[in-house]
């Protein structure tokens, strides 16, 4: 890969405040997002401060697992929930205040856990999004793992 | 304001792929790829697209929003986002800038003059429609993200 690269999306109107995603070739059913509903139950799809935090949780949980690939280690579980806090600024606009992000891998062995625990202090670096975000956005992460059973 | 989003690693042995949890929405497919490099292959978008969408979807959505304020439509409406990854000086890839291309297709007269209302500059020459992109103002302190709308 070059020192440069890049990727595109698109999104087409689809009702009043709801765009279909245009993927490309990817190979996914129908992506909405949808802005129309506010109730979860009623939406289509996600809004765009859930792709956000989407995006954000998604990439440090492959950094994650890709560490632990580097040493040929797999998971079997891995859960990850982000929570993103929206707040008025001192102008009164809505802004993104902070994303907290909870990562639970299900980690099986002693050696599985030794990986974890060096991953643990460098791949956050690794996480594109995260680190491009964090100027702007508070980003904070809990990794847990210390309280499953061995 | 809070939203909370949630995945799961895939059953593949990938190690890279990811379920998307959207709790009681309706949606039946969503997955985040980190494993394909090839579009052709993925299952779901990287990360990288899924902020590429939620910026594009954000600032759609705003424009949107400022025209129905006064009771108008758009006749069509499509936009794109590129997003430029880049190394930073520690050989980190970082996301560089996402370029927004916005087409909307207005023939009424009217909207189109509140179309360009949507667009005139407010404080620190950002449009009024973009003061009300959450997604787009947020990520802005870390990423460039340029506008470009075709009235």
């Amino acid at each position: 890969m070059s020192d440069e690269s890049s990727v595109l999306v698109g999104v087409k109107l689809e009702e009043e405040m709801t765009y279909k995603c245009d993927l490309g070739q990817i190979k996914m059913g129908d992506l909405f997002i949808d802005e129309t509903h506010t109730k979860y139950s009623d939406k289509i799809g996600p809004n765009p401060s859930s792709l956000l935090a989407l995006s954000v949780l998604s990439c440090l949980a492959a950094s994650f697992t890709f560490c632990l690939k580097k040493k040929k280690l797999t998971l079997t579980e891995l859960d990850g929930k982000a929570e993103v806090v929206i707040k008025r600024n001192e102008m009164g606009f809505w802004r993104v205040k902070k994303i907290d992000i909870n990562m639970t891998p299900k980690i099986e062995d002693p050696k599985m856990r030794k990986r974890a625990n060096q991953c643990k202090k460098f791949f956050e670096k690794y996480c594109i999004i995260a680190e491009s975000l964090r100027d702007g956005i508070e980003v904070n992460l809990n990794l847990d793992y210390e309280f499953l059973s061995l | 304001m809070k939203a909370k989003v949630g995945i799961k690693l895939d059953e593949s042995e990938s190690q890279m792929i990811f379920k998307c949890d959207l709790g009681s929405m309706k949606v039946k497919d969503c997955y985040i790829d980190e494993e394909h490099y090839e579009e052709v292959d993925m299952l779901g978008p990287n990360p990288s697209r899924m902020l590429a969408l939620g910026v594009l979807g954000c600032l759609s959505a705003s424009f949107i929003f400022c025209l129905r304020k006064r009771n108008f439509k758009v006749d069509d409406f499509k936009g794109e986002a590129e997003v430029t990854l880049a190394r930073n000086e520690q050989g980190f890839w970082r996301v560089k800038k996402i370029d927004v291309e916005i087409t909307p297709k207005i023939e009424d007269p009217d909207a189109l003059k509140r179309a360009k209302l949507c667009l005139k500059p407010m404080k620190d020459d950002v449009s009024f429609f973009e003061q009300y992109c959450i997604v787009t103002q947020s990520v802005r302190a870390g990423i460039d993200v340029n506008v470009n709308l075709n009235l």
